[in-house]
């Protein structure tokens, strides 16, 4: 009964195009009736089941029925698929840019062009905003923007699409930070009209500034302050009251939100950012990584985002040339032999995927890798379900696209069999009912061991190599005869070979599973010659099979991911170090003989002869030195970018935002005894952003860096960086006092305005306009009301007494005044004032404004009384910071603990840390350095580096650390030697962005 | 006496009301022999002799040994008590822009050490070199007391000097006029940058310039074989006229390239024009890779600032820190250079070498004896022997270690030579401020 109401039903629909169309009819229309019946396939309904022997009617570019012994309506296309696998085709919820014109990068002008144009001072050419319609203030935000608005298909694309297997992918212009929103459309050649399945299916983002005709955010950190400050403005703008302010922008945004959340990154690190930035709204976003995410597995899956991720395979890297390999990191290779294995880690730690064909440098190698990925350990059905369910579900599209089931979209691959196999042929993709041919499924599989006959005489001939393009090996007697070809057209076979001077043509034809046909020698002479199959064996053909690589035994993956990352983290232990000096940095000063205790990562006791409690483990440090662990007050380790360059104050950029904990830096530090760094802004900036303090927890993430509980610090700088930037304001030292002296001014009156509006009653803010959150002006008020402090970078002495008054004009005090090398001009009025002075040793005349900075300088601030420590920041400099300070007894003489001070308590005070750390005081972080000799000598070496009670470097562990490094190195490069005949030459190595 | 003029000159600057600080007086010639007695003298040459004498006259040095071997009649000589004290040969500071660049940056017009074009061999520093130059007192003070001052660029930047760091003119600073042409070899791959990163523009732009770059080196080394070879050529030609001097051994090429493959090429390259003197300065690890090369034929390495991060990621957490004490062990003469020409750290650069690897004597050697052979003037300095200048640094303590570094005298070719200098200036005239403030 159902079945005859369906055909019924069929029969009124089967007039109807597969293909709608609203337009006017141009010449001779051309319809046609399109229904299709497949008949006997192995149907893959989607990632949990399959079917045997069943059968499909497509109409109207949908699935219409799905079962066994379907009665197809008259004028069906039958296709007998008996053998055959029918797999629904796959769907791409990353497919950027596809249909839309991209803007090329080498015609735009460069927006940087400023930065980089020579001086003009004094000019009236200083940039004000150009009018600009009612959108979002900054070009990097196109949340208005509709992919519709421009999506035509593109035929070739298109093709490319459907040759790896997709039938529908989620287009979006790929640039800029918000990106507009995007829609599903199918892979078929024909009318925008009809490839777009569902419009608005997600709303994109990135970290990339692209195109942007701003300036601003000009990195990585701007990109997350601008992103965090739309979402406040939108929270704002809502409570606007009516014909107060329009901004499209906030209009598009705001709604989009309701749509699913996809953001683009371009590492592992990047994800657990865009994580960060997503949470504080709320927002859970889907995130298209860039395919390293086994890296850092644990921190994503605990992030809980959703992903989309590539298989774009890294290449070998060129290795035949030990020379030129020698510029091949270790984290290249490392990436290249692990990559593979990215999906079936990221499948094995339970997190949702799909996997796109986005990021490939060929889209035809998808398949290949995909498979690559398979064999590396994906479960086929996750696969699947990666490629069909997941990114539908993504996109809320399951009931159109992802599975062969009743009224779906007909978007279904025919394969010869299991398309995770390597020699699997992928026939027809149907898109919206419509065929497209791949490879002629007429084509048989010819491939196998014949009897070549000729007259009387036999020949063994094999075909083998892939299955629409088998190659021939010819054998008489036991000899192969050279140069032998062989092709296939459909049905149609010729051969050509030599033998005993004589050439011999053949043409024949596929009949049953051999040949025959009739052939021609050199004098016209016509022969018939017959081949009759023997059997499928091809092994006697071993020269031209490929061989199947085996995959290799996968090295470990490495915390962090790159030289010197460990397998295993150190963990925290107890330990008495024995009979040390010990340089406490506190008023005992130098201890000779004694023990340290530490445990559970604290200072436990200090004494001599202590004894070990049960556990613990003994250092003997006899003849050693132990330190506090040394601070380095002013670093740019470990953070993605120094500057946001695209506005004179951009306090709303943090740096906590960018942390790279996978910066070498971070281990060469703690080889040189460095222990806690202040990572800073740079100095481009008149107020450049918020600063954070890390510990060397080497292999850590970035939160875990972060020192627990520290206090706010936003980075001022002064003079000759600031003033560099032609064409933007401030160009002198006079404006620069200006500009800061407005920031906070407007920090003053926005603080007030948030004070009267948290005052106020509900009832009374009714029709009001509430105060707008203000990231750029909320950290100065952190600072106006001190839960944040100034960090000022700082020349010459007329620029210090400027910032120190300002500061005291708006009732609070410079905590430090940064490399200050004219601080010994004005020693006496820094601590009037209360500042500490971050200082260089003997760094000099790199500039006009340090021509009189001096090494004297910083015993001189000392001598008058300023809280002083020694900075390097420089990633080498850091590493030797105890030599730095021991300049200080050379240049102006003072003591040798006064000396260790300059980089251990007084840094730890300075960054109001020293209570916690600086000093060997029982209670504090055990954070130690043991030191081979002297350690304010070029000759002590930080024999061990402990931090929270762990050691995190080990001279002798990095002895070996190294070595572990080169026969790692040495092994995988012999891999790439052994299963790449020829590696395609490539740069030498692929940084990661 | 040498304070009271200090004191006196600071007195005058206080008076015009100059902001500025002086460059200290050069010293007069030697008119005394001097006699340092007690000291413990390290000449350079590996060897250190405790309680020993050295004396020097007319500039010379007439004698160094064992107190004890020493003539001890003091009549005629000024004599300095130096016991408990260390004595060492002037330290040399190779491939470095000093006395060219006074600010280094953002001051276009302070800086001399990089003229307009690739093919500048006749370009020459010791024109430009600034005696004045506020600089260079503070590298003395330190115990610097020559310099190799070299133009700097790609391909021919031009010809280098050795100068002596006390003088009036930059003609009284010259201690060996004209010593090389720098060659800077061109790039073939992309460099390293920090943390390991490419820097793509630049790695593009040398992989799609390296053949013609090198082919424009060709062309001029042909050239000037052909043109050396005409002994009064008709047409003058100063670039190849500067180039003679490669072929005839009067001059060294110091040829700066940090890739392996560009060092085999650019030795190579040397040998096949003929050059005869030839030194891999400015180089770092990758020159380790080539080793072998470099020691079969027989070229010195000037290193690059071993105060420098390793270059690769896999790189040995100190490689930079034991290098030196690699290709000494390799037995290929090695030198060392410094970054940064305002800063004096090259003694301490020095010293790190010996804290990894090489003993405290061969580190000295790094920036003494060494450096004089690569910069040939081994035969008038580098170590404390009879016959040579007295180039003569005396220090507290061990000049290696910034912990004990100070500097007390300082002799070129046996002047007695100021160690003042403009950061002693300044804190002397700002803690003048604070002493009068604290009066109050």
């Amino acid at each position: 009964m159902r079945k005859t109401l369906f055909f019924l039903l069929l029969l009124l629909s089967l007039r109807i195009h597969a293909q709608q169309d609203d337009a006017p009819v141009v010449g001779v229309s051309d319809k046609r009736v399109e229904v299709y019946g497949f008949k006997k396939a192995r149907v893959v309904v989607d990632y949990q089941t399959t079917l045997e022997n069943t059968d499909i009617l497509i109409s109207n570019g949908r699935i219409e029925a799905i079962g066994t012994n379907l009665t197809f309506p008259k004028g069906t296309v039958i296709y007998d698929l008996t053998g055959k696998t029918v797999y629904p085709s796959f769907v791409d919820a990353y497919a950027g840019n596809y249909g839309i014109k991209v803007q090329n990068p080498a015609s735009e002008t460069n927006p940087f062009a400023a930065f980089f144009s020579p001086p003009q001072r004094g000019g009236s050419q200083v940039a004000t905003p150009e009018p600009r319609i009612a959108d979002y203030w900054n070009d990097g935000i196109n949340a208005s923007y509709d992919i519709l608005s421009e999506f035509i298909p593109d035929p070739k694309t298109a093709t490319e699409y459907r040759q790896i297997g997709f039938g529908s992918v989620v287009t979006f212009k790929a640039d800029g930070i918000a990106r507009g929103t995007s829609a599903l459309v199918a892979t078929g050649d024909g009318k925008s009209n009809n490839m777009v399945l569902k419009n608005e299916t997600s709303a994109n983002y990135s970290l990339s500034r692209g195109h942007s005709a701003d300036l601003y955010p000009f990195s990585e950190f701007g990109v997350i302050a601008l992103l965090r400050q739309i979402n406040y403005d939108a929270q704002w703008y809502k409570q606007l009251p009516a014909g107060y302010f329009h901004d499209d922008g906030l209009d598009a945004y705001t709604e989009s939100l309701s749509l699913p959340q996809i953001f683009e990154v371009t590492n592992k690190l990047e994800i657990l950012r865009a994580d960060i930035i997503g949470k504080e709204f709320g927002i859970n976003y889907i995130i298209k990584g860039a395919g390293d995410e086994y890296q850092t597995l644990n921190d994503i899956k605990k992030a809980g985002n959703k992903l989309i991720i590539p298989v774009n395979f890294p290449e070998a890297p060129d290795v035949k040339d030990p020379f030129d390999a020698a510029s091949v990191t270790y984290k290249t290779l490392k990436h290249y032999e692990l990559a593979p294995s990215n999906l079936s880690r990221v499948s094995g730690a339970g997190i949702t995927f799909a996997i796109t064909a986005s990021d490939l440098k060929l889209r035809s190698g998808f398949l290949t890798n995909l498979r690559k990925a398979v064999k590396y350990g994906l479960s086929e059905n996750e696969a699947l379900k990666a490629l069909t369910y997941t990114p539908a579900s993504y996109v809320g599209a399951t009931d159109l696209v992802g599975a062969i089931k009743k009224n779906m979209i007909a978007n279904l691959l025919i394969t010869s069999g299991n398309i995770f196999n390597d020699d699997c042929v992928v026939y027809e993709n149907w898109v919206e009912g419509v065929p497209y041919r791949l490879v002629d499924l007429r084509i048989k599989d010819t491939r196998g061991t014949y009897e070549l006959k000729i007259d009387t005489a036999r020949y063994k001939m094999i075909l083998s190599g892939t299955f629409d393009k088998p190659v021939i090996k010819l054998i008489a007697d036991t000899t192969e005869l050279k140069g032998a070809t062989f092709t296939i057209d459909k049905d149609l076979v010729s051969i050509v070979f030599d033998r005993s001077k004589q050439k011999y043509r053949l043409s024949g034809y596929i009949n049953n599973k051999d040949f025959e046909g009739k052939g021609q020698l050199e004098n016209g002479e016509w022969f018939s010659w017959t081949a009759t199959y023997s059997d499928n064996k091809t092994e006697a053909d071993n020269s031209r099979k490929k061989p199947v690589k085996p995959i290799p035994e996968l090295g470990k993956v490495i915390y962090p991911f790159t030289a010197f990352g460990r397998s295993e983290l150190p963990k925290q232990e107890d330990i008495l170090f024995k009979n040390a000096t010990v340089w406490t940095s506190e008023k005992e000063g130098n201890l000779l003989n004694t023990d340290v205790l530490v445990l559970k990562g604290k200072i436990a006791q200090i004494g001599k002869n202590l004894n070990a409690p049960a556990g613990v483990r003994i250092i003997d440090a006899t003849g050693k030195h132990l330190t506090p662990g040394i601070i380095d007050e002013h670093s740019h380790i470990a953070m993605d970018g120094t500057n946001e360059m695209g506005q004179a104050i951009t306090s709303e950029v943090r740096v906590g935002d960018i942390i790279d904990p996978e910066d070498q830096s971070i281990y060469r530090q703690l080889a040189g005894g460095v222990t806690l760094s202040h990572i800073l802004h740079g100095s481009a900036n008149p107020i450049g952003g918020q600063s954070i303090l890390i510990k060397e927890r080497w292999g850590h993430n970035a939160e875990e860096l972060k020192v627990e509980g520290q206090v706010g610090f936003l980075k001022h700088a002064l003079g000759e960086n600031v003033k560099r930037t032609t064409s933007r304001y401030p160009n002198t030292r006079m404006g620069v006092e200006q500009i800061i002296r407005d920031a906070y001014r407007r920090a003053i009156d926005y603080n007030n305005q948030w004070k009267v509006w948290n005052a106020m009653k509900p009832a009374e803010r009714i029709g009001k306009v509430p105060p707008r959150r203000d990231l750029e002006l909320d950290p100065i008020v952190d600072v106006l009301e001190k839960r944040s402090f100034i960090e000022c970078h700082t020349y010459l002495q007329s620029e210090g007494i400027m910032i120190m008054n300002l500061a005291k004009e708006f009732g609070v005090k410079v905590n430090s005044l940064i490399h200050f090398n004219e601080g010994y001009k004005i020693a006496d009025q820094i601590a009037k004032n209360g500042a500490a002075a971050s200082v260089f040793s003997d760094w000099w005349d790199y500039k006009y404004e340090v021509y009189e900075g001096i090494s004297y300088n910083a015993a001189m601030l000392l001598s008058q009384g300023v809280l002083v420590c020694i900075n390097s920041d420089d990633d080498e400099m850091g590493r030797r910071l105890n030599q730095e300070a021991a300049k200080i007894m050379k240049y102006g003489g003072i003591s040798e603990t006064q000396a260790l001070d300059l980089v251990t308590i007084n840094p730890a005070i300075m960054l109001h840390l020293g209570d916690r750390t600086g000093s060997i005081k029982v209670g504090k972080d055990a954070d130690l350095v043991l030191w081979t000799d002297y350690p304010l000598s070029v000759y002590a070496h930080a024999n061990k580096t402990m931090v929270d009670g762990i050691i995190y470097y080990d001279e002798e562990q990095d002895a070996k650390m190294k070595e572990q490094i080169d026969s790692e190195r040495n092994r995988i490069i012999a891999n790439i030697l052994r299963e790449t005949p020829a590696p395609t030459p490539t740069t030498p190595n692929l940084p990661r962005r | 006496m040498r304070n009271k003029i200090y004191i006196l000159t600071i007195l005058f600057i206080a008076c015009i009301g100059q902001v500025k600080a002086q460059s200290p007086v050069v010293a007069p010639a030697q008119k005394k022999p001097v006699m340092l007695t007690g000291g413990t003298i390290h000449t350079g040459t590996g060897a250190v002799i405790e309680n020993g004498t050295i004396i020097f006259s007319d500039g010379k040095i007439t004698a160094v040994g064992k107190s004890s071997d020493i003539n001890q009649n003091k009549e005629g000589y000024e004599v300095i008590d130096v016991a408990g004290k260390q004595v060492y040969p002037g330290l040399i500071f190779p491939n470095t822009s000093l006395g060219l660049i006074e600010i280094g940056s953002g001051v276009e017009v302070a800086t001399d050490n990089r003229e307009i074009g690739d093919l500048n061999p006749n370009v020459r520093a010791i024109v430009a070199y600034n005696t004045d130059s506020h600089v260079i007192p503070v590298l003395r003070s330190n115990g610097i007391l020559l310099a190799q001052i070299v133009p700097t660029g790609t391909l021919l930047p031009g010809t280098s000097s050795v100068v002596q760091l006390d003088a009036w003119t930059w003609e009284d600073a010259a201690y060996k006029i004209d010593n090389g042409i720098q060659l800077g070899w061109p790039r073939k791959s992309a460099a390293i940058g920090r943390r390991g990163m490419e820097f793509f523009m630049m790695g593009g732009a040398a992989i799609n310039t390296y053949d013609k770059n090198v082919e424009a080196l060709e062309k001029i080394f042909t050239d000037a074989v052909a043109y050396a070879a005409v002994a009064q050529p008709h047409d003058v030609n100063l670039r190849l006229e500067a180039m003679k001097g490669l072929f005839d051994g009067s001059k060294t090429m110091f040829i700066i390239t940090t890739e392996p493959k560009c060092i085999i090429e650019a030795i190579s390259f040397g040998k096949r024009y003929g050059v005869k003197k030839m030194v891999l300065a400015g180089a770092d690890e990758s020159a380790w890779d080539v080793k072998d090369f470099l020691k079969e034929n027989n070229i010195p390495v000037l290193l690059a600032d071993p105060l420098s991060l390793p270059k690769y990621d896999y790189s040995d957490t100190k490689l930079t820190f034991k290098l030196a004490a690699m290709f000494k062990k390799a037995g290929i003469l090695v030198g060392l250079t410094y970054t940064n020409q305002a800063y004096a750290n090259l003694p301490f650069a020095a010293g790190q070498t010996a804290a990894y690897g090489l003993t405290k004597e061969e580190a000295l050697q790094t920036v003494t004896l060494n450096s004089a052979k690569i910069l040939g003037i081994d035969d008038k300095t580098g170590s404390l022997e009879v016959g040579k200048d007295a180039n003569i640094v005396v220090s507290t303590g061990d000049i290696l270690d910034m912990a004990t570094n100070n500097i007390e005298y300082a002799f070129i070719m046996g002047r007695n030579i100021s160690l003042d200098n403009k950061h002693k200036q300044l804190s002397r005239r700002f803690k003048s401020k604070y002493d009068t403030l604290n009066k109050k």
